[in-house]
């Protein structure tokens, strides 16, 4: 039986790490609100999670790009252009994107939702991988948005009115969105329930 | 529940809302069957409606047995209960034509589909064909469909622009050769609102390419536009009234040119045609079957036939006349067409009643054609359209207006044609030499310098006083001059009276007797001839011409002479002289001066007889000229006219040396002497004198008398001489030797002759030569 603060009547301030006891209501060193576990945690995580993968739906299926040469334009999923790069040859960057916009992402939503199962009904992993797991989507969370400012930066600079232009799709927005509410999902989540079940039986859900 | 579930939900709330909103605006999808699809992608080539993209491409297939491709467009939902039957599609994609440039933007953003149909919805039809090209008639562009067909290809193309006024409105469509190839044909739109410029009565006609025409006010270059010039472009003309609106799908043929428009307009009418005879009076040849009949210069009728006719008992005589059968469509007057012949006649009545005559009018200036034109005269005499004629009523003429410019200007032609102008040329040129020679002589340049001096003398001399106060006194004299004619006229019926006819035949009576002698003394007249001739021509010898040189030059000074100032002073002396002469004359007149004549004249027939006596001696007075002709011939008449050139030449000395300022002077003094001496004799016995000398003459008169009582026997005498001659010249006819030598005595006789009647000549242009008292 591994001993945990809350179990030990003690609170830690979020904001500066001092140690209160646990009917403390506010830091007396930073005046943040104490708060042993936030009881709305995992319903904001599915909340997010949710809106997320909503977003992330039209982000396949419509356009990123619309691209207008002088003699055609064209628009193009995310994956039928990584497709069509790979097609030309560009095998790396056709990786790129896909890692970028398709495996990050959907690796997210598995993540979140793996930690968000986990603590409410106890998972195979030990706690510590747990962490280590949402450790990861915090930091590598925010470089799905690299599509993102690829179509920004692309919108931005190929702006040659009547010779070629492109444009962002519909897809660009609903891509940002559903990286904006996943990292918002992977925030809401509160990584010291993954300790709570820390003496739960392995993989037996006691909720 | 924590407010973050909004998030989500928004989420699934809109994705629901764009999903619904999707799925309703997701219109249907139709299939259009293309012959090939021309460069259409899927979900990028645009169906367009009026330029506005109402619809996408998604799907471009075969059909089952690959002969057609068939596309599938998404429809907005707001045209699609439009797509009915009317609709019809076609693919838009750049055209450089003559008449302009299409669908250059599709060059970038590749072809699109472009729709077109009514405005009123009538259901979705799915399936459609689509055309070719775009229809004639879109929504935007209405009109009312019509065919065209000519008989050529040329002026009939697709796209050819239809003009009216050089305004485009229309255009022709595809052409299609027609099932019996005998025409080619297309569809034409004439946009609204021209289409009711068109009616069945209009006539259409090419006006591609240009037209050039040489007339006599010049040439002209037509063409409408330069799109017609290169494509062509056909244009049209309702020519008559009377047509009924245009109705869609009417057919019309395209003529050629305007000209031919115009006069189908005759063979294309359906109106009521109505024969007429016209009988003219004038025999112009020209008038022809198929002539036109204008009216007003619209061509309403032709010349159906042209005939002679005789018909002594219709016209009063047996002249050809010329007959021709016109044929007049009645709808050209604007009439209805609906109109059955006799209703058309009694129009024509009613014209002909107004006024309305045909005659027949040049058509041609050049060619010489003729036309029969119908006119409105007030004028004209009443006539009415006879309608017993047959087998048409004859309608009533006048008088042609014809110009036979061929026959006149041929007249024109011949004439000058026969102009010597070569000839005339020529002698012109010659005489303009002669003439330069002439003038630049230099005798002819002097020639002014001397005139004038001539003038000024001359101007001298008239300006002088006596010369300005010539006319009254020859005013004078003149009318002394009366009195004395009246005078004379007096004198003329005395002798009237007188017996002197009788007179004169006594004394030609006794010249008779004389000719008879003289018959006997002719015998001796060759040898005489001889002689004359012999002298003659010792007298031919002489240098006359020189004395005749000298004459003149003599004559010549004697004219300068004249010309000095004192000269001036002769006239009014001779106007003394004149009054004096005019005294004188008087004097006579009161005179007894006619019994004198008479006296006179008794006293001449006296002479005569004595001449008659004289004659008797004739042959005596031969041998005497005989003698004298020898004698003559041994004159040195050489001698002779080398001493009258020395007294010329003196004479000359004289006039040259002398003053000649004296001599005026002189001549005045001698004219005044003369003046005082017939003053003298008007006061002295003058007249007395004169009555004296005019009994003599009355004495020689009375002879004459009495000769000329013997005339008509001197005549019977002559006679007889004469034949007495003939015989005696009927003898020398032999000896032709004797006619030679008479003959050519006669010649140097007249040489001289001449030569004395130039000298004579000469003296009497100078008479003052004889002053010198030569």
């Amino acid at each position: 039986m591994t001993a945990t603060a809350k179990k030990k009547g003690l609170i830690a301030c979020q904001e500066c790490g001092r140690v209160w006891p646990a009917d403390q209501i506010r830091c007396k060193t930073c005046g943040s609100k104490l708060r042993s576990r936030d009881p709305y945690s995992l319903q904001k995580v599915w909340a997010w999670w949710i809106a997320g993968v909503l977003a992330y739906i039209p982000a396949n299926l419509y356009p990123m790009l619309h691209t207008r040469t002088l003699f055609q334009s064209s628009q193009d999923t995310i994956i039928a252009g990584a497709i069509e790069i790979a097609a030309h040859g560009s095998l790396g960057v056709a990786f790129i994107i896909l890692f970028a916009s398709v495996v990050i992402p959907l690796g997210k939503f598995f993540a979140i939702a793996y930690l968000a199962l986990a603590v409410k009904r106890g998972a195979k992993w030990p706690p510590r991988r747990q962490y280590i797991l949402y450790e990861l989507i915090e930091y590598i969370g925010r470089w799905s948005m690299i599509d993102v400012f690829v179509v920004a930066i692309l919108c931005s600079l190929v702006q040659l009115s009547v010779a070629a232009s492109i444009t962002p799709g519909i897809a660009a927005l609903t891509f940002a969105l559903s990286v904006i509410f996943t990292m918002l999902s992977a925030q809401s989540f509160d990584p010291r329930l993954i300790w709570d079940r820390i003496d739960a039986p392995v993989s037996k859900a006691s909720a | 529940m924590h407010w973050v579930w909004l998030v989500p939900i928004a989420a699934i709330a809109t994705a629901i809302w764009v999903a619904l909103q999707a799925y309703n605006d997701q219109g249907p999808v139709i299939q259009i069957v293309f012959d090939d699809s021309a460069g259409i992608l899927p979900n990028e080539t645009e169906l367009r409606f009026r330029n506005v993209p109402v619809g996408l491409v998604e799907e471009v297939r075969f059909n089952t047995d690959l002969s057609q491709v068939i596309v599938d467009v998404r429809l907005d939902n707001s045209v699609a209960p439009f797509v009915d039957e009317t609709a019809s599609f076609w693919i838009v994609r750049p055209e450089v034509t003559t008449s302009g440039v299409t669908g250059l933007e599709t060059v970038l953003s590749g072809v699109y589909i472009e729709g077109t149909w009514d405005t009123t919805p009538s259901g979705l039809i799915t399936t459609h064909t689509a055309n070719d090209r775009a229809p004639l008639v879109t929504t935007y562009q209405n009109g009312t469909l019509i065919e065209l067909r000519s008989t050529r290809a040329a002026g009939l193309s697709e796209g050819t622009p239809i003009l009216f006024k050089g305004i485009e409105v229309g255009q022709l469509g595809a052409t299609m050769i027609s099932v019996n190839g005998q025409w080619v044909t297309a569809e034409a739109i004439i946009y609204e609102p021209h289409d009711r410029l068109v009616t069945t009565a209009t006539r259409f006609w090419d006006t591609s390419g240009f037209s050039l025409s040489v007339g006599a006010s010049g040439a002209s270059l037509d063409f409408s536009s330069v799109a017609s010039l290169i494509s062509g472009g056909i244009t049209f003309g309702t020519l008559i009234s009377g047509g009924e609106p245009v109705r869609e799908g009417l057919v019309y043929e395209v003529y050629p040119d305007e000209a031919t428009a115009r006069n189908s307009v005759f063979e294309g009418s359906d109106g009521a045609r109505v024969r007429f005879t016209m009988i003219f009076n004038e025999n112009v040849s020209g008038l022809t079957a198929d002539a036109d009949v204008e009216w007003r210069g619209v061509r309403i009728g032709k010349v159906a036939n042209v005939s002679g006719i005789v018909d002594p008992e219709r016209f009063g005589d047996a002249r050809v006349r010329l007959m021709s059968t016109v044929e007049i469509n009645t709808a050209r007057f604007g009439l209805d067409t609906g109109l059955n012949r006799s209703e058309a006649i009694d129009f024509m009545a009613a014209r002909v009643e107004e006024g309305l005559r045909a005659r027949l009018a040049t058509a041609s200036i050049l060619a010489g054609g003729l036309k029969i034109e119908l006119i409105t005269d007030p004028d004209a005499p009443a006539a009415a359209l006879d309608l017993t004629g047959d087998p048409f009523p004859v309608f009533p003429v006048i008088a042609g207006d014809v110009t036979d410019v061929a026959v006149t200007a041929e007249g024109v032609f011949e004439r000058v044609n026969a102009l010597p102008i070569e000839e005339v040329i020529d002698s012109t040129i010659r005489f303009l030499d002669n003439a330069t020679i002439l003038v630049a002589s230099q005798e002819i340049r002097d020639t002014p310098g001397e005139i004038l001096g001539l003038l000024s003398d001359a101007r001298g001399v008239i300006g002088s006083d006596e010369v300005q106060a010539l006319p009254e006194d020859m005013r004078g004299v003149i009318s002394d001059l009366q009195d004395a004619s009246g005078d004379l006229r007096d004198l003329l019926s005395d002798l009237r009276d007188a017996q002197a006819v009788d007179r004169l035949l006594a004394a030609v009576d006794q010249i008779g007797n004389a000719a008879a002698q003289a018959d006997t003394a002719l015998l001796a007249i060759p040898d005489l001839t001889a002689r004359i001739s012999d002298f003659v021509d010792t007298a031919s010898a002489l240098p006359l011409e020189g004395l005749v040189g000298q004459a003149t030059d003599f004559a010549r000074e004697a004219q300068t002479l004249l010309a000095s100032d004192q000269m001036r002073a002769v006239p009014g002396s001779v106007t003394q002289a004149f009054d004096e002469l005019t005294a004188v004359l008087n004097a006579l007149t009161e005179a007894n001066t006619a019994d004198l004549i008479s006296t006179a004249l008794i006293d001449t027939s006296d002479a005569a007889t004595a001449v008659e006596n004289a004659v008797a001696g004739v042959p005596q007075v031969v041998e005497s000229l005989d003698r004298i002709a020898t004698n003559v011939e041994d004159v040195r008449l050489d001698t002779l006219a080398s001493e009258v050139e020395a007294v010329l030449n003196t004479a000359r000395r004289l006039f040259g040396d002398a003053s000649e300022a004296d001599l005026p002077a002189a001549l005045a003094g001698a004219l005044k002497e003369a003046e005082a001496a017939l003053a003298e004799l008007r006061a002295g016995g003058l007249i007395a004198s004169a009555n004296a000398t005019l009994s003599s003459a009355s004495d020689a008169a009375q002879a004459i008398e009495n000769a000329a009582a013997d005339l008509p026997q001197l005549v019977t005498r002559l006679n007889a001489t004469l034949t007495q001659a003939q015989t005696t010249l009927g003898g020398f006819q032999e000896g032709s030797a004797f006619s030679r030598e008479t003959l050519g005595a006669l010649r140097e006789i007249e040489r001289a002759a001449k030569a004395l009647s130039d000298l004579a000549r000469t003296i009497q242009r100078n008479p003052n030569s004889l002053l010198l008292g030569r």
